[in-house]
């Protein structure tokens, strides 16, 4: 037994006296990557983590710049119609990353992937305010011909709206939208997003992928701007966030992300410390089709419950408490609207749906995904509901990421936390996600009246007016009908070593890999 | 002089008292069983009680092993999970006997086809790894106490029939089990005078290993997320909520961790001590 004990406590000795090794290598930036990418096809692609990757390959007619305006990027210039709804985009002389020149024509055939039924892309919605878009993605309208984008010369996109959408120029910097190689597909249909036949037309191209464990990227040689600074990025896929932070301790890494809760005491002291708000809502939603929330007065009840400031606090992170769904930052912000926290408000409320003190009040299910942050904030709701509304049945479900996504769209339980980040600076984008026909409105919440508002805000071209719209839509979204209680906005804690300089992450959680360089002379 | 009992049973006692080790252990055990017990009176707040102006405190005279992310009392947390832990092994540990007993002595006397057929579907749980079994049957059963309740039961189970079975065959072979039926013992007799005293002592020395292992198993599933669902705290839960704060606040990992050893260790001194004890080849002084 000595023995054992004395190697024990040997090997801790050993482990802790090894020597640390910071080799950081010759302008290279490594950075975490939570995941694997689940698909680099960007046309069909739905997540943060291969969004992230894409927009260092690829580029759009249009794109956002750090402030998240609207520059050019493969179109040089564009005409608007004086009605609003014809885009005339004319692209530069672009070339892919194997020097074939992009085309006009890639743009339609982007498009027309991006709309086929067939493909069933999530984000096909995004171009429903072009031209019989929606009709041909759901199948009523056959002739792709007959959808408002053409291509007019082999320099030229013409694109028809339905009505003018006063943020779509930011519909096409999103890389859904982006061109497509129909070589390139029809050669490897299966393998084109991989190297080595992915192609991009982006600042660097994808020369190595190791699935779930790296990918490696290198500036595209054909890109028309300026030649990026950083010679080779490598990402690394590491799921834990404290493992990241490690690694990050250790220089096997030059940035991290999303700093766990625990350990941003310590972390925040660092001169490397950047806190960086982002435009990305967390809220609980309610199936409003399940009992008992098909009861407003019991969905109003429990938002009332809640005390944001002490969720936040408990995070520990810079987030920002607040009860209204548009993010601040952006246009139609409203932080006077949603319910606060009125614990007696609440109870009343609870006793008006039939529940006095919570009294035959039913077992509930509330479901998170299994991070740990989700499951600080789940625990702090549950004992909120349990002390101010004596509800003591309410059930913790965790799930991994991607059943659980699978989940709320099958049959969403009766409460679950859900996040939103802007996909555009735009309150559409998050307003639209509660309308009836939004495939992403987990809630089953439908309302006539909201959808009208919604679709009255996107064609409307003047700001006082929209302002004013979505202002009664969220009124209606969170005080009236309470289908979903804001929490709080996100932001993002990163830690970025000081010989990386100008390395930012943009509002829409992406960051800025291009505008960046390494230091040489100050590092070791 | 003192005369000396000729009872197995009090001699194996009196060895065991005579090991300074497992008698530390056994208070050590002890010790956790009544704080387990007694968890609501001795703790001093409420397990589930958040405090929003005292989060992550380091252990002070006010909260003697700090609090953790939501300002909840950790030693009041550790206590409540003792109860889930101990509980959760201990059951899975009795059951595990008497349904393993079960199970190996209908083998052990059926013998033949019978004997076969138990035995490969055992041989059949025994290939696929034990982790991965108790993730499995957790995963089918369902997530939370209900699936670790059957999950370690069966684990239990598994190893206590192998032994049973075996010491059953061994005694079926036994010459005194030979007379005794000669002289027209009963098969209930068989079993109730002969065989069920005998597995006394092995199925006790299983007891001190299963209830460990099933601590540190449980441990594990709640680790990983599969045990006790909060608010609900196992000393599992814990730590995994803890390692997370090993660099920056590091009570909240060490108390829960010291609990699982500790507690493990005792258990396992203890066990190895009444083994010695109930070994009647042990030498006697």
């Amino acid at each position: 037994m000595k023995k054992i004990l004395w190697s024990v406590v040997l090997l801790f000795l050993t482990s802790t006296a090894c020597v640390r090794k910071s080799n950081v290598p010759q302008n290279v930036l490594r950075m975490p990557l939570e995941s694997d990418p689940p698909t680099l096809d960007w046309t069909l692609c739905k997540d943060h983590v291969s969004i992230t990757t894409i927009y260092l390959l690829q580029e759009g007619l249009t794109k956002q710049d750090a402030n998240l305006n609207i520059v050019p990027a493969l179109a040089e210039k564009w005409d608007i119609s004086s009605d609003g709804t014809t885009y005339t985009f004319h692209l530069r002389d672009a070339k892919w990353s194997d020097g074939v020149a992009v085309k006009a024509q890639d743009f339609v055939y982007g498009w027309k992937r991006l709309l086929d039924p067939k493909q069933a892309a999530e984000y096909a919605y995004f171009l429903y305010d072009v031209t019989n878009a929606k009709e041909f993605n759901q199948g009523t309208v056959k002739e792709f011909e007959k959808v408002g984008i053409r291509a007019v010369d082999d320099k030229t996109v013409e694109v028809k709206l339905k009505y003018p959408a006063s943020y779509f120029l930011h519909i096409p910097a999103f890389p859904v939208t982006f061109p497509q190689r129909q070589d390139i597909i029809l050669a490897s249909p299966t393998q084109f997003a991989e190297p080595p036949h992915l192609r991009s037309t982006g600042p660097y191209r994808l020369s190595e992928w190791k699935h779930e464990s790296s990918l490696v990227l290198e500036p595209n040689p054909y890109y028309y701007g300026p030649k990026p600074s950083i010679a080779k990025v490598i990402f690394y896929v590491v799921k834990e966030d404290s493992t990241a932070l490690a690694m990050y301790e250790e220089g096997q890494l030059d940035v991290a992300f999303r700093i766990p809760a625990l350990d941003l005491d310590r972390v925040k002291k660092w001169p490397d410390y950047r806190p960086e708000p982002i435009l990305r809502g967390y809220y609980y939603g309610f199936n409003v089709e399940k009992k008992p929330f098909d009861n407003v007065l019991v969905r109003q009840a429990f938002a009332r419950a809640v005390q944001r400031t002490d969720i936040v606090a408990a995070l520990r992170a810079g987030k920002v408490a607040t009860k209204s769904w548009v993010p601040k930052g952006m246009f139609g912000y409203e932080n006077a609207i949603g319910l606060d926290y009125d614990p007696k408000k609440a109870k009343e409320l609870l006793a008006q749906a039939g529940f006095p003190d919570g009294k035959g009040f039913p077992a509930v299910t509330l479901m998170y995904d299994s991070l740990e942050m989700n499951k600080l904030v789940a625990e702090k709701l549950q004992y909120a509901w349990k002390s101010v509304l004596g509800l003591d049945k309410i059930e913790l479900v965790p799930q991994e990421w991607k059943v659980y996504l699978d989940t709320l769209d099958h049959n969403p339980p009766q409460l679950f936390r859900m996040g939103w980040g802007a996909d555009y600076p735009d309150p559409n984008n998050f307003l639209d996600l509660f309308t009836s026909t939004s495939g992403n409105n987990n809630t089953h919440w439908k309302n006539k009246t909201y959808d009208g508002l919604i679709l009255a805000g996107a064609k409307s071209q003047s700001p006082r007016e929209r302002q004013a719209i979505y202002k009664e839509a969220q009124k209606l979204l969170l005080e009236e009908e309470t289908a979903i209680i804001p929490l709080f906005q996100e932001t993002i804690e990163m830690v970025v070593k000081p010989y990386v300089k100008h390395f930012t992450i943009d509002a829409l959680e992406y960051p800025r890999v291009q505008d960046a360089t390494i230091d040489l002379t100050a590092q070791k | 002089m003192k005369r000396l009992s000729q009872n197995p049973w009090m001699r194996a006692l009196r060895k065991l008292k005579r090991d300074r080790r497992s008698m530390v252990s056994l208070a050590m055990i002890s010790l956790v069983a009544l704080s387990a017990v007694f968890a609501p009176l001795i703790s001093p707040y409420d397990p589930n009680g958040q405090d929003p102006s005292s989060l992550v405190r380091s252990p002070s005279s006010q909260y003697v092993f700090g609090t953790d992310s939501l300002g909840r009392d950790l030693l009041s947390r550790v206590l409540a999970g003792s109860r889930v832990s101990m509980s959760v092994a201990l059951v899975t540990a009795l059951s595990g006997v008497v349904l393993g007993c079960l199970y190996g002595a209908v083998s052990g006397i059926c013998g033949g086809i019978v004997d076969m057929l138990l035995m490969r579907i055992l041989d059949l749980l025994y290939t696929i790894p034990t982790l991965l079994l108790m993730i499995f049957l957790n995963v089918l059963v369902g997530r939370g106490i209900k699936g670790i309740l059957v999950a370690l039961s069966l684990e239990s189970l598994c190893t206590v029939a192998r032994l049973v079975r075996g010491q059953v065959m061994q005694l079926l072979n036994a010459e005194y089990i030979t007379a005794a039926r000669a002289l027209g013992a009963s098969s209930m007799s068989l079993w109730f005078r002969h065989l069920l005293p005998n597995l006394v002592a092995p199925m006790i020395v299983a007891l001190t290993f299963l209830i460990p292992s099933n601590i540190m198993y449980e441990a594990f599933l709640s680790f990983v997320g599969l045990g006790v669902q909060p608010p609900l705290s196992s000393w599992g839960t814990l730590s995994n909520e803890g390692w997370r704060g090993l660099m920056s606040h590091p009570h909240l990992i060490l108390f829960p961790g010291a609990a699982i050893f500790v507690t493990m260790l005792a258990f396992n001194f203890l066990g190895d001590g009444v083994s010695d004890a109930l070994n009647p080849k042990g030498v006697v002084s």
